[in-house]
């Protein structure tokens, strides 16, 4: 048996619900029937659970996790990221971690305090408008003020960039007295008394010869450029007596100001570079680590 | 063109400000909106994932809520975004269990009636899942998702043709064609 054509506004007033009760056929009248059903009031179990939504909200809005899917694996990432912060504050006391900028602002603000991370000093009669701290207090295990071996890039990259011997990688130029200019300012002393207890760098009175430091500051850039495919590091100093080094090493970045005359705008210049390794997956920050948006660690609603 | 919408779900002012209310995080406006959209959407995802609609549905939910503030639009166009989202995250449902839309047809209702169903559930619920399952039973995937969005979500078929990607001539033919084969199965069965 052939069905007759059925036409376009039937169709529509079947699928939109407005067929009319009566005067269609059989068959269309059990398809109305079955679309009507499929449309039956909402029940119960159907309208509960609005809270998941709430939930699921307020968790978007407040930057929490919600649970489940995607959440689940946000969650193992910040805890991942949580788990390295951890470390880099058990091993370096906070210093590489806060200056990475993965920690949240309390503990940016504290580790600028500690005495280990500020390596460069404004002894000078240069102004500074960040926090400083004297470079008195040593390292754990080293004597001359030089902490990691990220802090001592900075210094190099500075130190580089001042004496106008910057790598290919350092962009920058100027010069200055050694007994005057930035080069006399205590962290490039403790650069050159670093320098000299090194390995293969004996210098009398234990200060080392710009000779010397540039050799090893060299050697220092090289093995930080080439070992990170990120790495980048811009430095400018005029013979005025300000020197800038901006150090960029997969993703951080840190400021270096020296000089007689010079301002310190940043933060010390260990900052440049530190904890990279530490956290490899810290994300750029783009301005010095004072200013860098904090990074929250929400807690998991839990709900 | 636009067509009148389908039942119960016409485009309101009323409904269109309560869209906005949670648009601004007015949390009753949210319930208001669950409340409301909920059960198509479930009977949606039940007639594509029978056995996993309640957690699709969940994760689209999820997805609405974190997209919910930056929306734009009304009542309307929120129920295009729903369903939208509840067709991608079937869809991407369906790669996770490794397998395709199925095309081929369903063969008879006693296939459709040996898909899980709750033995919690009241009798009004699964009556209306027997209606939904009855809609989609000898359709092609394709037909059985235009008839759904048509049916269940209320889109019209210019919506339909948005969210499938495909014309509205051809989403009319492909709604034609699933009426009818629902009308010969009647036929055949009387």
């Amino acid at each position: 048996m052939t069905m007759d054509p059925i036409s376009q506004e039937i169709i529509e007033a079947l699928l939109s619900g407005k067929a009319p009760a009566g005067g269609l056929p059989e068959e269309l009248a059990k398809v109305k029937a079955l679309v009507d059903r499929a449309n039956a009031p909402a029940s119960y179990s159907e309208t509960t659970g609005a809270h998941q939504v709430i939930q699921a909200f307020r968790a978007a809005q407040g930057g929490a996790i919600p649970t489940g899917g995607k959440g689940k694996v946000l969650s193992k990432l910040l805890t991942a990221k949580a788990a390295a912060v951890a470390a880099a504050i058990a091993l370096t006391g906070g210093a590489a971690a806060a200056l990475t900028g993965v920690v949240p602002v309390s503990f940016n603000s504290h580790a600028h305090q500690t005495p280990s991370v500020s390596l460069v000093t404004t002894n000078d009669s240069g102004s500074s408008n960040a926090p400083h701290t004297t470079a008195t207090t040593t390292f754990a295990g080293e004597s001359q003020g030089m902490a990691s071996g990220a802090n001592i890039f900075g210094e190099c990259t500075a130190y580089m960039a001042i004496t106008g011997h910057a790598p290919t990688s350092v962009v920058g130029s100027g010069s200055s007295n050694p007994s005057t200019g930035p080069l006399a300012s205590t962290n490039f002393q403790n650069l050159a008394k670093y320098v000299a207890g090194q390995k293969g760098y004996t210098a009398t009175g234990g200060i080392a010869s710009p000779t010397q430091i540039m050799t090893f500051c060299k050697g220092v850039i090289g093995t930080h450029t080439t070992g990170s495919a990120n790495g980048n590091a811009n430095g400018n100093a005029n013979a005025n007596g300000n020197a800038n080094a901006n150090a960029t090493s997969k993703g951080q970045s840190g400021q270096h100001n020296s000089g007689s005359g010079g301002s310190s705008n940043g933060v010390q210049g260990g900052a440049s570079v530190s904890g990279s390794a530490v956290v490899g997956t810290t994300p750029p920050v783009t301005g010095p680590p004072t200013s860098a948006p904090p990074v929250s660690i929400p807690s998991h609603p839990g709900k | 063109m636009t067509e009148p919408a389908a039942r119960g779900y016409e485009g309101s002012a009323e409904l269109g400000r309560t869209v906005e209310r949670a648009r601004q995080g007015d949390e009753d406006a949210i319930t208001e909106l669950y409340r409301h959209f909920n059960p198509p959407l479930l009977r949606f995802l039940k007639g594509r994932l029978p056995s996993a609609a309640e957690d699709v549905a969940a994760e689209v939910w999820v997805s609405v809520a974190k997209g919910l503030t930056t929306f734009q639009g009304d009542d309307r166009d929120f129920r295009a975004w729903l369903f939208a989202t509840a067709r991608r995250r079937s869809i991407d449902h369906l790669r996770r269990m490794g397998r395709r839309p199925r095309l081929k047809q369903m063969e008879s209702a006693e296939e459709l009636a040996s898909l899980s169903v709750e033995p919690s559930q009241a009798g009004e619920q699964l009556e209306v899942d027997e209606a939904v399952r009855e809609l989609v039973a000898g359709l092609s995937q394709e037909q059985a998702e235009v008839l759904l969005l048509r049916v269940v979500a209320g889109l019209s078929s210019e919506e339909v043709a948005h969210i499938v990607g495909k014309s509205e001539g051809t989403v009319r033919v492909i709604q034609h064609r699933a009426i009818k084969r629902l009308a010969e199965k009647f036929q055949k069965g009387m």
